[in-house]
């Protein structure tokens, strides 16, 4: 019985293991809610409305003109240029005019944001389609990949 | 290196997922997937799009690689263009137009009389040489040409000057197939000639209603200075005019062989006539009128002067005399064959005499035996003086005939020279 009791417990350690430890460490709090969450809530709604989320999000995606395999193609290699993707796509997420002109005009405004964040155009411009599907994400109630974007940062 | 990652999407085999880093990447689609769930996965799992596609294309070209270089096999690019105009010579006119690889490509039958060559010929893309062979063997079954005796036939080319840029390669590419062509048709007893013609040729020869072999050999000998006339060229056999033109060969088929065939053609053709008309004379004879002929052929080949040719082709007077000497030539043998005969009865008619004395002489009882042999070795004795004399007179008659002729000969050639 002790035995088996040992054996579980082991078992137990080794699926923990697949969380990094890094996500205990920063932002703690948060990180240990969502974990909550997502243990909790593995019923069928959820996963529905999950879903949904993710088939909206490629529609949009599609409304831009951009494919998940035009994103794969077009992927930053290098963590330090996906910041710098992240910085921008934050910065027009997170300002509403600027996100207004972005959903209407279906590109990314550069004239406007150029003062704030330096970055050459050709940068912009070649990360493109990366740097939409951030802004689309960081708009949506994808959480999981928002939580992502933000420990990237 | 493990990763973690939400599947954005799922589409066929493949599931598109956000890493925890933020890159979006493609993995193949494992069961029990669904978008928005939260997996670990191997980074080397990752399928790389752009490769793939790069993959394909490779492969792609690979494929349409493979078709080019079949199709190039097959000989269905290098297409129908004609490489060179072949035209035959040989109792009828006809003209063969050739590709690239020595195929047949169109035949164009000149003579009306001879279309039925084209009929159930397949020569659509077969080789040069067998199409050849193929039309001469029909032309034998049609009994247009006898292959017991000796043919002659002259061939032609003309390349096509906007295919070929090299006009000695061009040549070369057609000598593996004249080679076997003059083989071939060496062995049905017909000898070749080759000749080569310009594309102005062979348009100068349409406008003349002439074959363009015939249309190279009356230019070649105005080249020379020899005036041949075109109609004559129009009616007379190929077999004739080759007879008394030196064509040459044109066309080094084979540097050696060609050579010999060239040496070889004058002294067998004067050695077959040699034999033909003298069979049964005299040597004496024979040898006198052989080396008159052999000198008058001689200067005609060797010489090759303007007015020699002109005297053997000039018209009807050179044939006519030419015959003339034929018809005194025979009826010289005809005569010396009569003194021939003379000569034989004679020696046996005194042979028979002699015998009859011998035999007298041998049961004469009056006679000793010493007597007898004395008596028949004089007989012997003056029999074969007799005989030498009959030999003699037969001889004298002969070649007075003989010299007769010889100075018929010199009257008639003077007059053709």
């Amino acid at each position: 019985m002790q035995r088996r009791l040992i054996d579980y417990q082991r078992k137990n350690e080794k699926s923990s293991k697949v969380y990094p430890f890094s996500y205990f460490e920063e932002d703690e709090s948060h990180d240990f809610e969502y974990r909550y969450l997502v243990e909790r809530d593995t019923d069928h709604v959820y996963n529905f409305e999950v879903r949904e989320e993710f088939a909206s999000f490629v529609n949009k995606m599609k409304d831009f003109g951009i494919t998940m395999d035009d994103l794969v193609k077009n992927m930053p290699k290098h963590r330090d240029s996906r910041k710098t993707c992240a910085k921008i796509a934050k910065y027009i997420a997170e300002d509403d005019e600027l996100y207004k002109k972005f959903n209407t005009k279906k590109t990314i405004p550069f004239k406007d944001i150029a003062d704030y964040i330096d970055v050459s155009q050709r940068t912009v411009e070649r990360n493109r389609k990366y740097i939409i599907a951030l802004v689309l994400i960081l708009k949506s109630d994808l959480d999981i990949i928002k939580n992502y974007i933000k420990n990237l940062e | 290196m493990e990763c973690l990652g939400v599947v954005l999407q799922i589409k066929d085999n493949k599931a598109y997922l956000m890493t925890d880093s933020c890159e979006v990447v493609c993995i193949k689609k494992q069961p029990g997937m669904y978008e928005g769930m939260e997996i670990t996965f191997d980074y080397s799992e990752k399928i790389n799009i752009s490769n793939t596609f790069v993959k394909y294309s490779s492969v792609v070209a690979g494929v349409a690689a493979v078709f080019i270089a079949i199709m190039l096999y097959i000989g269905m690019l290098p297409s129908n263009r004609i490489y060179a105009y072949i035209d035959v010579d040989l109792n009828t006119n006809w003209q063969l137009m050739v590709n690239k690889d020595n195929k047949v490509i169109d035949v164009k039958i000149n003579d009306s009389n001879s279309k039925f060559l084209m009929e159930g010929l397949n020569f659509k893309s077969k080789p040069l040489d067998k199409v050849l062979v193929d039309m001469v063997e029909k032309l034998k079954n049609n009994g247009m040409i006898d292959l017991n005796s000796q043919n002659k036939v002259l061939i032609t080319t003309c390349l096509n000057d906007d295919e070929i840029k090299d006009e000695e390669q061009g040549y070369k590419n057609l000598e593996p197939s004249f080679r076997k062509i003059k083989d071939e048709l060496l062995d049905r007893n017909i000898e070749t000639y080759f000749l080569k013609a310009e594309s102005e040729d062979r348009k100068l020869a349409a406008d003349n209603n002439i074959s363009v072999g015939r249309y190279s050999i009356y230019k070649n000998s105005k080249e020379k200075g020899i005036n041949i006339d075109l109609e004559k060229l129009k009616e007379n056999n190929i077999s004739e005019i080759l007879e008394k033109v030196d064509v040459g060969n044109e066309l080094d088929i084979d540097k050696s062989n060609t050579d010999q065939s060239n040496q070889n053609l004058i002294p067998t053709d004067n050695g077959k006539e040699n034999n033909g008309d003298k069979n049964g004379n005299e040597k004496k004879g024979n040898d006198k009128n052989g080396n008159n002929k052999n000198e008058n052929e001689k200067k005609g080949n060797e010489s090759y002067n303007s007015e020699d040719i002109d005297l053997s082709l000039g018209g009807t007077g050179d044939i006519d005399a030419l015959k003339s000497l034929e018809a005194a030539n025979i009826e010289t043998q005809k005569v010396i064959q009569a003194i021939q005969q003379q000569v034989y009865k004679n020696i046996a008619n005194e042979t028979e005499k002699a015998n009859m004395e011998i035999s007298k002489i041998k049961y004469d009882p009056s006679m000793s035996i010493e007597q007898k042999n004395k008596k028949i070795k004089e007989i012997e004795s003056e029999l074969i003086k007799k005989i030498e004399q009959i030999k003699k007179e037969g001889n004298e008659k002969a070649q007075a005939e003989l010299s007769k002729l010889e100075k018929k000969a010199k009257d008639l050639l003077p007059q053709i020279k």
